[in-house]
């Protein structure tokens, strides 16, 4: 075991846990401030903490071993799609589903459609989500297992237990604070090991001719576009359709408190990548690649040979920042899945809101068990497993949640078709194996788009109250009205 | 759709969908990135790295503008009907009018 690693994670792991002990009195008032806290969020907090749940392990570890082992342009792609999420997602959803009032993605399903399409809704939250927990712990043990010197499992199962204490006591108020100081120690610490990259290598160009001698292919695009569109996809729709991400709209202030939180975070987002170029370059004149089990760990080989152990013990907080910040997101979007809406919104209605947020917290820790399970015997590269989940919840929700906000003419069997055609149509082509790496949504996506139009068109329109909300949450008038 | 109460007597929106700024510059998005995907170009390498990594990565400080431009333009644009809804609150007018409208449309 690495001492000094070792104790700077230990208080890493213990600030946050105290982080949600301080919130979980204020948490545990009500179910709005559990999974909302509170719709209390300003625009810089809530700007960093939605980046902080964006970038996650994939961010960092996947897309510097991608752009050294696939070629630079992989990662620029990365940054191309990553960075465009945040505008994506504010053009089309971030104010507007903020006005709903609502507290969760299938809530929004249930009120929008009906109860029906909010169940499936949750059924898909909760499978997709567990799923994106696994390379998060997968991560969290590789770095584990190769810093602090500890075996694989006891990693995964010591960092997912960590996160999992906090998000549970502490809710969304715990996690959007852990969020914030994890997304200013993720950016602060990649910021200094780009900085001595850039001083060790006299600069980027020269860094990358270094790189291209270790490695002719290292500038080339070495995949089929297809998978490099692919990735594209299902990153620009992350915002809109990953409910770890569209939760933070609803703990938002207001619609112009989201939207100015989106633009922080897009700022925040674009540096990782800016920084992550740098330790591609560094990583590709290691020369390495090909002799590691996992090409992801090539950012873990970078930071121990650029920074003295201590700063690299800042940095593999950053690193562990990065996962916790997505994972506690996800375990947030789970909980509220099982326990607000399929518990109180189908099989006890009538349910007191202490019961469903105890409800929620214990599901947080089941929840956490079954990714921690899954994640001991991982099924592929970091950057892989993020887009396969980032498929099917573009596939299932992209455009039923699209066109609820901004078609008023979409109905609930217009969704169901989406929903449910979009998510099966990519189950069979990932097990098929019929496209290029994660490149299912370009089918799967305009399958659901397909359906749902057709199937709204064939059927009865909604009833006119809902047609006349989706007008109303594209104006102020009820931001008005909420003052 | 919500349980909240319902502001009845404000009429909805008055811009069409296709001014909308969300969605105008979502096409400015999409273009742009279509044109990337479409051109695609694998050759030159300036600097040693294919072309097409060089403008995928040019247009992240485009996406953050393209934000930031979405956010002014959503508040001016709310400004100016905060001022019809509160002059329909007082009574001296009948409905989201005027100004906003006007800006909306425009």
């Amino acid at each position: 075991m690495q001492v000094q690693e070792t104790i700077i994670v230990t208080v890493y792991l213990a600030a946050m846990i105290g982080i949600g002990i301080y919130f979980s009195k204020r948490a545990q008032r009500s179910a709005d401030d559990y999974w909302t806290a509170g719709r209390n969020i300003n625009s810089f907090v809530g700007g960093v903490a939605l980046f902080a749940a964006l970038a996650s392990a994939s961010s960092l570890m996947g897309a510097v071993g991608g752009g050294v082992s696939l070629g630079l342009p992989f990662l620029m792609t990365y940054g191309f799609a990553a960075t465009a999420i945040l505008p994506f997602a504010v053009f089309l959803i971030s104010g507007q589903i903020r006005r709903t009032g609502v507290r969760t993605m299938p809530e929004y399903f249930k009120l929008r459609y009906s109860k029906a399409v909010g169940a499936v809704a949750a059924v898909i939250v909760v499978i997709t989500m567990t799923f994106y927990m696994v390379p998060q712990l997968t991560a969290s043990g590789l770095i584990g297992q190769y810093v602090l010197g500890i075996d694989y499992t006891a990693a995964v199962i010591i960092l997912g237990l960590g996160f999992t204490l906090y998000a549970a006591l502490g809710g969304m108020w715990a996690i959007t604070y852990t969020d914030l100081i994890q997304g200013i120690i993720m950016v602060g610490g990649l910021a200094i090991v780009a900085t001595v990259i850039w001083v060790s290598h006299d600069g980027p160009l020269n860094l990358i001719q270094e790189a291209l001698e270790v490695d002719p292919a290292f500038g080339d695009v070495s995949q089929h576009w297809m998978t490099y569109f692919g990735i594209f996809l299902a990153f620009l729709w992350f915002g809109v359709i990953s409910p770890s991400a569209v939760m933070r709209n609803f703990a938002s202030k207001s619609a112009k408190v989201a939207r100015r939180s989106a633009f922080v975070a897009a700022i925040f987002y674009a540096s990782v990548f800016c920084f992550g170029f740098m330790m591609a370059g560094a990583g590709a004149t290691l020369g390495t690649i090909g002799e590691l089990d996992n090409n992801d760990m090539i950012f873990l080989q970078v930071i121990e040979l650029y920074l003295p152990p201590i700063v690299a013990g800042i940095l593999l907080a950053s690193l562990i920042s990065a996962i916790m910040s997505s994972a506690d997101a996800m375990l947030l979007a789970i909980s509220a899945g099982v326990s607000q809406d399929l518990f109180k919104g189908y099989i006890k209605t009538d349910a007191k809101e202490k019961t469903v947020v105890r409800l929620g917290l214990v599901v947080m820790f089941l929840a956490a068990f079954a990714g921690i399970l899954i994640a001991l015997d991982p099924p592929g590269l970091i950057a892989i497993m993020v887009g396969w989940v980032g498929g099917a919840l573009l596939s299932a929700f992209g455009f039923p949640i699209v066109l609820g906000i901004w078609w008023k003419r979409a109905n609930a069997a217009g969704a169901m078709a989406g929903m449910l055609g979009g998510g099966i149509t990519f189950v069979i082509l990932v097990s098929g194996d019929f496209f290029a790496l994660v490149a299912e949504p370009i089918i799967a996506a305009p399958v659901s788009l397909v359906l749902m139009v057709v199937v709204s068109l064939l059927t009865t329109p909604p009833p006119a109250h809902i047609q006349r909300e989706v007008e109303l949450n594209h104006t102020n008038v009820r931001d008005k009205l909420e003052v | 759709m919500t349980s909240r109460s319902e502001p009845a007597e404000y009429p909805a929106r008055h811009r069409s969908t296709w001014s909308d700024p969300g969605i105008v510059l979502l096409i400015v998005l999409l273009v742009m990135s279509a044109i990337i995907f479409i051109w695609w170009p694998r050759e030159p390498h300036p600097g040693g790295v294919a072309l097409v990594g060089w403008i995928m990565f040019a247009t992240m400080p485009v996406s953050i503008a393209l934000t930031g431009i979405y956010v002014l333009w959503m508040e001016r644009l709310e400004k100016a009907v905060g001022k019809d809804i509160d002059e329909v609150e007082s009574g001296t007018t009948s409905e989201l009018s005027g100004t906003a409208a006007n800006q909306a449309e425009s």
